[in-house]
């Protein structure tokens, strides 16, 4: 610092031009990286959403581009809960293809990389169990459709974007998916495919049912009822339910600057089976489905997990070495002051000044780990399948007093359905435990609306 | 001094962002080749393979000897395509144009039964022998037109994801069934594998 200038004996502009450069360096790092879109998605301006899903339309609006998938998928949700499929499958459908863009070296994934900002600012694709549960509903839509080709094709998609997982063993490790395309085979009359398509299922449970268990003691997981195999699915099989248990797994940034992604159940005190009854006779009790915990909790490494460990040990050494300097360079500055040595203490200061910038960076890099999240998702599924009687019949799902907590109390749900002939189909239900009815801000509390952002 | 070099440096500085900054060529909505590939992409069925799979399958059955050594124009009921891949996705996109295709080209060398408008056909039928529309009698036949071919379609998929990044490799294939023996007696095929890297902060 007090160097001169050989030309004209004034001190050089060293530290001012440093920062200037550190700003510059700073913009085009991060920038001059194009900002995601806002707005919302080109493909669903022209939907009209129910006054109740309005606040979620001003959500994907104000977001925009970087929480399109996120809110989309709130919508989605929103909408199959008020039994609007037409939106939630308009929602889904965008949600998907926006999932699928590859986003090669962007400049919004070059501005996530860096330093200068978290990894929350590039655009959401959500985590594999994520994206492999849009997938599930919209799978689960085109059942309901019956057209079984593009469920199966969704289904197949569940299994591929679990294969993202760094663990190898647990890839395209769901047992629900399975289980749905051998009900698609057995729709497009291939019982080869069917049969196959069970047994994958039925191996993938056996393996879930050996792998869960440790995750019950030692991350308190949620305690499921596990039965010895999957419900037993035919040609004659009419009824098909999907119920929903328990809440989504949370994600928790930890590691000492927030590099880490955690996962934790958010499944509270644990699921027991629900209860099916058709027109109010007997009573299926429902069959494990799938568990979202254990896909978010098993996916093991994330490929920019090295970078945010990287950025975390930068900032952890810019901190230690900023606080050493300015401790280092008070003292020198101090002894200077005190013994008289401008010299010392003028050196002492440059330290502490240098010191201070360097902390100062340090607390500029951004290594914390993403932890947007679908609140909405359930904890697990759960199956039950059946062969009813033909005809307009009403559904009644009963759920479990823990089930029906989260949700104010409420345990059973009813919904009118047109059940096929045995062989000529099968009525698929999407069950929610129902809401609890209380005014938030004028519109009506629904959990399953919940977005985190 | 000081003042020159630093008014130096910032108005350097503004250029450079200025330039580095500059926004690159956007769009809102434009018009596209539905031949090319686009700038949007994705490892799913696009446009241009749409557009690829009906001008090769146009050819190959136009010169097939179904076609080619038929005395009579053959009917062909088209069949819905079978989706057998992971992507979801309309199948009539290629079944429209493949036979709006085989229709503008054929000349007359085949013809289509329109079993989607099945419904309308027996009304308007109904309505002729019941003197509620007028009809030229020359016209007439005992019973619509029977298929002598089906031309069934499907799309096969096969994809792959690791930590490098994912592929789909697709197997589309359409088939001229005889109706009556249940010989294949044409089948072509268009394949197409597409490779995408995604960054690693999606991975």
């Amino acid at each position: 610092m007090n160097r001169t200038d050989s030309h004209n004996g004034r001190p050089r502009p060293t530290a001012a031009a440093g920062l200037l450069l550190l700003a510059f360096a700073a913009l085009m790092a991060g920038g001059c990286a194009r900002s995601p879109r806002s707005g919302v998605p080109p493909g669903f301006q022209s939907v009209e959403l129910s006054e109740r899903l309005r606040p979620l339309q001003r959500k994907l609006n104000a977001e925009g581009e970087r929480n399109w998938v996120l809110n989309l998928n709130a919508i989605a949700m929103g909408a199959l809960r008020d039994g609007d499929r037409e939106t939630a499958k308009r929602a889904l459908d965008e949600s998907v293809m926006l999932i699928e863009v590859i986003y090669g070296d962007s400049e919004q994934a070059r501005r996530a990389r860096s330093i200068w900002f978290r990894e929350e600012s590039k655009v959401f694709k959500g985590d594999p169990y994520e994206r492999s549960m849009t997938y599930m509903y919209r799978g689960i839509l085109y059942l309901q459709d019956r057209d079984w080709d593009n469920a199966r094709a969704c289904f197949r998609s569940v299994l591929f974007h679990d294969s993202l997982a760094a663990d190898q063993q647990n890839r395209g490790d769901w047992v629900l998916p399975h289980y749905l395309i051998g009900v698609c085979e057995v729709q497009m009359k291939r019982p080869t495919f069917a049969r196959e398509a069970f047994v994958r299922a039925e191996a993938a449970y056996s393996e879930f049912v050996a792998a869960y268990s440790p995750l019950e003691d030692s991350h308190r997981a949620p305690r499921l009822e596990l039965r010895d195999s999957l419900p037993p699915f035919d040609e004659e099989t009419n009824l098909l339910v999907v119920t929903q248990h328990g809440r989504a797994p949370r994600k928790k940034a930890t590691g000492s600057h927030g590099e880490l992604l955690a996962y934790i159940p958010g499944g509270g005190a644990g699921m027991s089976p629900a209860t099916v009854a058709v027109d109010g006779n007997g009573g299926t009790r429902t069959s494990f489905g799938d568990s979202v915990y254990f896909q978010a909790a098993t996916r093991g490494g994330r490929g920019v997990d090295g970078i945010l460990g990287q950025q975390a040990k930068l900032r952890g050494g810019a901190e230690a070495a900023g606080s050493v300097a300015v401790l280092g360079g008070a003292v020198v500055a101090a002894h200077g002051v005190s013994s008289g040595s401008d010299s010392t203490a003028l050196a002492g200061a440059g330290v502490l000044a240098a010191g201070a910038l360097m902390y100062g960076f340090s607390t500029m890099v951004q290594p914390q780990a993403d932890t947007r999240e679908w609140a909405a998702l359930p904890d697990s599924l759960g199956i039950a399948v059946s062969t009813a009687k033909p005809g307009v019949r009403e559904i009644e799902v009963s759920y479990s007093a823990e089930d029906a907590n989260r949700f104010g109390g409420n345990t059973r749900a009813r919904e009118l359905v047109e059940v096929p002939e045995p062989g000529a189909g099968v009525a698929v239900i999407l069950a929610f435990p129902p809401p609890a009815v209380s005014l938030v801000g004028g519109i009506e509390h629904d959990p399953t609306m919940e977005v985190s952002s | 001094m000081l003042a020159i070099r630093t008014t130096a440096f910032a108005l350097i500085c503004s250029i450079l962002l200025a330039t580095g900054c500059a926004k690159k060529e956007s769009f809102n909505i434009r018009d596209v080749d539905p031949g090319q590939a686009g700038t949007v992409r994705s490892l799913g069925p696009e446009s241009q393979d749409v557009v690829r799979l009906a001008d090769l399958m146009v050819r190959s059955l136009l010169e097939s000897h179904v076609i080619s050594s038929s005395e009579h124009p053959p009917t062909i009921a088209m069949l819905p395509m079978e989706n057998n891949t992971r992507f979801a996705f309309s199948q009539e996109i290629f079944t429209t144009k493949l036979k709006a295709e085989l229709n503008k080209q054929a000349n007359g060398r085949l013809r289509f039964v329109a079993r989607d408008l099945m419904d309308d056909i027996q009304a308007e039928r109904q309505a002729k022998r019941a003197g509620e529309v007028d009809y030229d009698p020359e016209q007439r036949t005992l019973t619509v037109a029977g298929a002598d071919y089906f031309l069934a379609g499907r799309v096969d998929g096969l994809g792959n994801a690791s930590r490098l990044g994912q592929s789909e490799y697709a197997v589309y294939a359409f088939k001229l069934v005889n109706s009556e023996t249940g010989i294949e007696e044409w089948e072509d095929l268009f394949d197409v594998k597409k490779e995408g890297r995604d960054d690693v902060v999606y991975r």
